[in-house]
């Protein structure tokens, strides 16, 4: 990715999200940000321009920054965008004969709710006719029972071509994690026939067992391939006629970034790029302050997004489900619940508040803007309480209408309630919290650690003012809010390494040591293809490293449980060793005595994650905001608000952000306005600048 | 914030809800993490819930509604037992007897724990699975062998095995000495104890939280706001009897082919419902129903039907239902002897369709849009499976018992939208099945495809969903061993409105095939080109070996059909044949559909047109004197009845009399299997009386299809619902 032959040391971060692009940069020491709104005709100009704007709080034009620049990275929602909107291009499909419905079963598509007009189909993605079986059979351990029929192949090939008119394909057949020899002789014969076409194999997209999840990955990943390749083709151009010096990195669900030519062949890889971008840089910030447990939060506009890092390490989750498809994608483990800004609250059927999952979007928008919302919001709520100063909203870009946020309120909950605006106000705050709260005990508990052994990192521009009253409810005992919190994603992608995984099926009883050769080549192949791959990228070995890891479970259990490998060919010997490591991880994980006893030890899949680092300057602390003149020079003034914890509507003071210094702090209730975040200290609690301006707040 | 309107912190209560649901999905997290069984990760045929002393459900998690039935009945037999007991903090009981405690059937065991704040007994914590084995002549607790209850395996009536937390092991080994696989099974029973104890250690924090007292309260208040939402809805129906009626199959134990008539008539009254069963004498097969099949399978019916939108479970759904199971020693209300192994997915499948069946036909006639929207066909309720056992290609043994054909069923026709392909059973919500991929990995098999069946879905405006068929042969020198059976193979589920029954599931065996044959000549067999003996076999067999290179084919059936099959958009059926799921003699003959591949839309209007009117024509014998019009009451609403009480055409609004509307409607009556044939489709052909017989019934001057009954030969003519006057 010729990251070598760069400019002079400038590295941006762009994530283009639902609503606006947000861009990092960091350039000589310095971090600026800059946004615009996303432009869905073609997104490569919305990128653009919250560059330029990013370009000129350096005093530069955007050709002068892409020129001074080493690395470009870009997380995208495009592809993302083209599976739930299902407008991808029209895909064929070939398959093992006796096998054309595995993407309309989909591993069974009933859903786990009560409600049977909730239980649908999982959505076609290509029509049935456009799926073609041919005769050929591998089993399960890889023996070829019925060779591939090949003038079948290409009697199919033709049909779908020619007849159902496709535009790309899809090669599934059975088993080929265990033996591709049928796929890659399909692949061949097609691309004989059609040099042109898009194919992708299951083989090469995700060669682990179990069709459903195979084959809809496989599919998917030809799906996508026409948007995902306008959308590259045309940023890398324009950046590339605009002046970019250095390499362009686009961000993986997976969290770290490829290439342009390899997201060309697998843009499904591009999938969930921007929570995993926010991870990456919870991560890099909690190293930067030495904390290594950290919840993390993102609120948004309709969503909240939540995840967990332990020991710095930001856990990938497999087989990511999008919608109703379930894929075989691993991607930053990170879950999202409807409770943003723009969730309505309104009043279910038995006649209790709630708050979400349905929300106003942007259009029209919380009532408080005046585009014509009538339902009341979270934000409304929170400019009923006060928490919003109506005049510097968005940096005091955008006007807000406090008395229509108040009757949206008061429409809903007078009546039924008797309600004021601010008592209907603090009900839906305190729900909200609920809910986040509730998201992140999922992603904490649910999955084996206490909450309050963590930090909080909370970033986004909305959750600073819910921050204090989540980690109240869990029993955390810090919240950090880090500096630029409205583009932290962006900022994450600054900190993005070029990442390679590989998987592959493997099939290792522990209780038979002397079979581990079978591993031995598997591992030596992922190692060899991953090097390969990042030293065509021009990564030197210096500065690759390479992970081995592996998938076990108890033989008769259906779920895995991954464990780190050494990277070395495995011995018989290891094999005790990855037993015991896999009984200990588990009980770690499930909770002392819960290890099956007895049973053996299978391990599953193999998988080699190789990342190439780039280089990255340092970065300077920010300057002091407003030297001597101490916490009063800083004080902005007074205002009244409702304070939900208490119901009590007080004036409490407001800082300005940029005028405090690293160092100074501040006691709840108050609130501290940073532009386009607003942060609240709830009562006893204390709020700390500290060195890097982050905020850290203690919370009793 | 306590508020003169409600007199109560509404925002707090629903907090609490939260906090309680919370703890239930932890008990479930904890019991899927220690268990890691696939009958939980992929089968998640299991629950957890909380109730409180009275005992109430105070918050309830589940993928399989009828747990619903189980855990109360069971907590209220453990109530019963220790009223003079002293209970201590770590003390519980196991639970697996459908005659005396609620059990669906004998695998489904249940662990219940007392759950306790400051040492004060403030309820219950629940968790169930069905356990990998119970001992017995059955395997996984499926016994259509026994001719008793005692022949079944182990049964719990509520039996404290369970101190400080742990189970007695003296308890273990009794266990372990009676069971197949009993690593497996104590390894189950342990996960639910944890399942508990999480509760025990979790809702301590809510009750630090909240207070003992605001506890109490506010578990009484969100039961009161389920229980109003489930009143509100059932106020909308109009008060009235309605009667459905269906038949259990029999044909195990060598004969008499036997089809056992069971009843319900719904009695809706106000904001109650009173759900009155009835079935003929119990026998000694697997198949006779109890307590808690039958209130556990109204629920299904009732709650995927009623259970939408704001309706949290607790106690308060359970409010407005009442029972009355009718005299003891029926199918629908066993006593012992009686096998009931497979209570709940023989009579209690039939009872949660009854249930659709009967609430469809009171939906229909609600004044409010919204309920009638939730008319529905039956699902199909009833699935082919084996469970074997036979050496594999690992040195070891295999236990093959495939629940893809259970979750492969087709679901019922919704006004929304077609019926869902591999639906599952009604119950069983968030069902999942295994690749073939994971099978063959395991298992000696085969497997030759897998692939839904067409014409399987129920005809209908909108269609019922489609059936799952498969088929595998056994690989290796040995073969496999055990019993076979099928619920739902001669009386298929009915459609609603007009809409047709589906095809139902069948299950068999080609022996002696040429699998072996064209393997060896590096042929894949194929449904074209198997070949081998393929006899009639009965729907229950108690034992039976599937040899190297035979072929086992298993068939599910699919979901009933909703609304007149005629007034489908014929652009949908067009999709349907491109698309293999509908023949094009199944277009013409069911939905009168004639295509023509040249039209944009596959449709040959005006032929269309003609072969319609042809087979209204036929319908009624004569020339209809109105058009048939889509249903004004939306779709699916066939009989519309007005406020004097007069049933009128729902299609074109001819009055059709104040009782017996049936009657001023013209009939056909064939044999299903017969008519099926000619609709190009399939149901199993009784080779003993009584015959199915399917009764259409037509209105006489628009020949739209009114309802499709399915009865037994003779039967009389099915009961209308019978209305009570709103004055009443």
């Amino acid at each position: 990715m010729e990251q070598h032959h760069g400019g002079s040391g400038g590295f941006i971060g762009v994530d283009v999200g639902g609503t606006h692009t947000d861009v990092a940069v960091l350039y000589g020491g310095k971090v600026e940000r800059g946004k615009a709104l996303t432009t869905y005709d073609d997104f490569s100009r919305g990128v653009l321009e919250a560059v330029t704007v990013a370009a000129g709080r350096f005093g530069l034009s955007l050709g002068e920054l892409l020129a001074r620049t080493d690395l470009f990275v870009n997380g995208t929602t495009v592809v993302t965008n083209t599976i739930t909107e299902l407008r991808g291009c029209s895909v064929g499909l070939l398959v093992t004969s006796g096998f054309r419905d595995v993407l309309r079963f989909a591993g069974g598509p009933r859903l786990s709710v009560l409600d049977d007009h909730l239980q649908v189909n999982v959505p076609d993605l290509l029509s049935r006719s456009a799926i073609a079986e041919v005769e050929e059979r591998v089993t399960w351990d890889g023996t070829v029972l019925v060779p591939l029929d090949e003038d079948e192949v290409a009697a199919r090939l033709r049909h779908l071509v020619e007849e159902e008119q496709v535009d790309s394909l899809a090669i599934c057949l059975m088993h080929s994690y265990a033996n591709e020899t049928h796929e890659r002789r399909v692949l061949q014969i097609a691309r004989e026939m059609y040099p042109d076409l898009f194919i992708s194999t299951s083989h090469e997209v995700f060669p682990v067992a179990g069709e459903t999840r195979r084959f809809t990955t496989t599919v998917l990943n030809s799906f996508v391939h026409r948007d995902a390749q306008v959308y590259l083709d045309s940023l890398g151009s324009q950046l590339t006629a605009s002046g970019l010096a250095g390499g362009l990195m686009f961000f993986q669900g997976l969290g770290g970034g490829i290439s342009l030519d390899r997201a060309r062949t697998n843009p499904l890889a591009l999938l969930g790029s921007g929570p995993a971008a926010g991870a990456i840089g919870a991560n890099e910030l909690a190293k930067r302050m030495g904390e290594s447990r950290v919840l993390l939060g993102d609120m948004g506009g309709t969503s909240f997004d939540t995840g967990i890092i332990v020991n710095n390490e930001v856990k990938v989750a497999k087989n990511l489900d999008i919608d109703l498809f379930q894929t075989g994608v691993n991607i930053v483990d990170v879950i999202s619940v409807g409770a943003g800004g723009g969730s309505i609250a309104a009043i279910g059927e038995r006649g209790v508040p709630t708050v979400g999952p349905r929300s106003a979007s942007s259009t029209p928008g919380p009532a408080a803007l005046g585009r014509g919302g009538t339902e009341p919001t979270v934000t409304d709520a929170m400019v009923v309480l006060g928490f919003i100063d109506p005049a510097r909203y968005l940096d005091g870009r955008v006007p807000l209408y406090p008395e229509k946020s108040a009757a949206a309120l008061e429409n809903v909950y007078r009546e039924p309630f008797g309600w004021s605006a601010s008592e209907a106000a603090c009900a839906v705050h305190d729900l909200a919290v609920v809910n986040m709260a509730t998201a992140v005990r999922e992603v904490s508990v649910n999955r084996g650690y206490d909450p309050r052994d963590f930090l909080f990192l909370a970033y986004g521009g909305t959750l600073p003012m819910f921050a204090g009253q989540i980690a109240r409810r869990l029993g955390i005992g810090r919240v950090v809010m880090p500096a630029n919190s409205s583009v932290f994603c962006a900022r994450g992608l600054l900190a993005a390494d070029f990442v390679v995984r590989r998987d592959q099926a493997a099939r290792w009883d522990l209780s038979q040591p002397e079979l581990v050769e079978s591993v031995n080549l598997i591992i030596k192949r992922l190692l060899m293809e991953s090097a390969t791959a990042l030293s065509e990228e021009g990564f030197g070995e210096d500065r690759v490293h390479q992970r081995v890891s592996a998938d076990l479970r108890f033989r008769g259990q259906s779920f895995e449980l991954t464990i780190d490998l050494p990277d070395r060919p495995l011995t018989e010997s290891d094999a005790e060793d990855i037993a015991k490591q896999f009984h200990v991880t588990y009980e770690e994980t499930y909770g002392s005595g819960t290890a099956w006893k007895d049973v053996p030890v299978t391990m599953v899949s193999v998988s080699v994650t190789a990342t190439g680092s780039f280089p990255r300057p340092a970065e300077e602390p920010p300057v002091a905001g407003n030297g001597a003149a101490g916490l009063d020079g800083a004080r902005l003034g007074s205002r009244l608000v409702c304070l939900p914890e208490t119901r009590e509507t007080v004036e409490i003071p407001i800082y300005l952000a940029s005028r405090l210094d690293p160092g100074m702090s501040v006691e709840g209730p108050t609130i501290i306005d940073a532009g386009d975040t607003t942060i609240y200290v709830p009562v006893d609690c204390e709020l700390t600048l500290d060195q890097h301006g982050n905020f850290v707040m203690e919370v009793s | 914030m306590s508020n003169t309107a409600t007199g109560y912190d509404v925002v707090a209560a629903e907090v609490h809800r939260k906090a309680l649901e919370n703890v239930t999905k932890e008990m479930a997290v904890s019991l899927v993490r220690t268990c890691g069984s696939a009958i939980v990760t992929e089968a998640k045929d299991f629950s957890t819930c909380l109730l409180d002393t009275k005992p109430e459900h105070i918050s309830f998690m589940t993928h399989v509604i009828f747990h619903l039935a189980s855990s109360l009945i069971g907590t209220r037999a453990i109530a019963d037992l220790t009223r003079d007991q002293v209970i201590r903090p770590g003390d519980g009981w196991i639970v697996n007897d459908p005659h005396t405690a609620g059990a669906m059937h004998q695998g489904d065991v249940s662990i219940i724990m007392p759950t306790f704040y400051r040492n004060e007994h403030v309820g219950w914590s629940f968790a169930d699975m069905h356990v990998t084995d119970i001992g017995g002549v059955g395997v996984s607790a499926f016994a259509p062998g026994a001719r008793d209850v005692y022949q079944e395996g182990l049964r719990f009536p509520p039996v404290r095995i369970i101190r400080d937390g742990e189970m007695d092991s003296q308890w273990e080994s009794f266990i372990a000495a009676n069971v197949r696989a009993s690593d497996e099974v104590l390894n189950d029973i342990r996960s639910m104890i944890a399942a508990n104890n999480t509760a025990s250690r979790k809702l301590v924090d809510v009750l630090d939280e909240f207070g003992l007292e605001r506890h109490r309260q506010f578990s009484e208040v969100n039961k009161d706001l389920s229980e109003r939402v489930l009143r509100q809805r059932i106020e909308r129906i109009p008060d009235g009897v309605y009667h459905a009626l269906d038949w259990n199959e029999f044909d195990g134990h060598d004969g008499p082919d036997q089809l056992l008539e069971l009843s319900l008539k719904l009695h809706v009254r106000g904001s109650n419902l009173h759900f009155e069963y009835a079935g003929v004498p119990q026998i000694d097969a697997y198949i006779n129903s109890t307590q808690g099949a039958m209130w556990g399978q109204t629920m299904s019916g009732l709650l995927t039907v009623l259970g939408y939108g704001d309706l949290p479970l607790n106690g308060g759904v359970w409010r407005p239902l009442s029972f009355d199971l009718g005299p003891q020693g029926t199918i629908v209300n066993s006593v012992p002897p009686a096998p009931v192994s497979n209570a709940h997915s023989e009579v209690g499948l039939r009872v949660s369709k009854m249930v659709k069946d009967a609430l469809s036909q009171a939906l229909a006639l609600s004044g409010d849009e919204e309920l009638r929207s939730r008319v529905a066909g039956q699902g199909q309720d009833g699935y082919p499976a084996n469970a074997t056992f036979g050496p594999n290609q690992h040195g070891g043994h295999s236990v093959m018992f495939y629940t893809d054909n259970a979750v492969g069923e087709g679901g019922g026709a919704q006004t929304v939208a077609d019926g869902q392909d591999a639906y599952g059973c009604t119950c069983l919500t968030g069902c999942s099945m295994a690749d073939v991929e994971t099978h063959e990995a395991s298992d000696p098999v085969l497997f030759l495809w897998r692939r839904i069946v067409p014409n399987s879905g129920g005809p209908g405006t909108t269609r019922g969903g489609q059936g799952l068929e498969q088929a595998y042969t056994i690989l290796g020198e040995h073969g496999a061993s055990g019993p076979a059976f099928n619920a739902c193979a001669e009386v298929p589920p009915r459609g609603f409105g007009g809409g047709h029954p589906a095809s139902t599931g069948s299950f068999s065996i080609y022996r002696d095939t040429n699998v072996s044959e064209m393997l060896d000549a590096q042929r894949l067999p194929g449904r074209g080109s198997i070949m081998g003996d393929n006899p009639r076999i009965a729907s229950k067999i108690t034992h039976t070996t599937i040899r190297p290179h035979d072929v086992w084919l298993a068939t599910s059936g699919g979901g009933g059909g909703l609304g007149d099959p005629l007034l489908r958009d014929p652009a949908l059926v067009a999709a349907d044949v491109s698309a293999d799921y509908v023949s094009i003699a199944h277009a013409r003959a069911a939905y009168g559909v004639v295509l023509d591949p040249d039209a944009p839309d596959g449709v040959d209007g005006a032929a269309t047109e003609a072969a319609r009117a042809d087979i209204r024509r036929d319908r009624i014998g004569v020339e209809p004197t109105l058009p048939q019009a889509l249903p004004s009451n939306g779709v699916g609403v066939a009989l519309v009845r007005d406020d004097a009480g007069t049933w009128g055409c729902g299609y074109c609004g001819t009055g059709l009399g104040r009782t017996g509307w049936r009657e001023q409607a013209v009939l056909r009556e064939r044999g299903v299997s017969e008519r099926y044939a000619e609709l190009d489709m399939n149901v199993r052909l009784r080779l003993e009386e009584p015959a199915v017989q399917l009764r259409e019934y037509f209105c006489p001057t628009c020949a739209g299809a009114l309802t499709v009954d399915v009865v037994t030969a003779g039967t009389p003519t099915v009961a209308e619902p019978s209305m009570v006057s709103s004055e009443g």
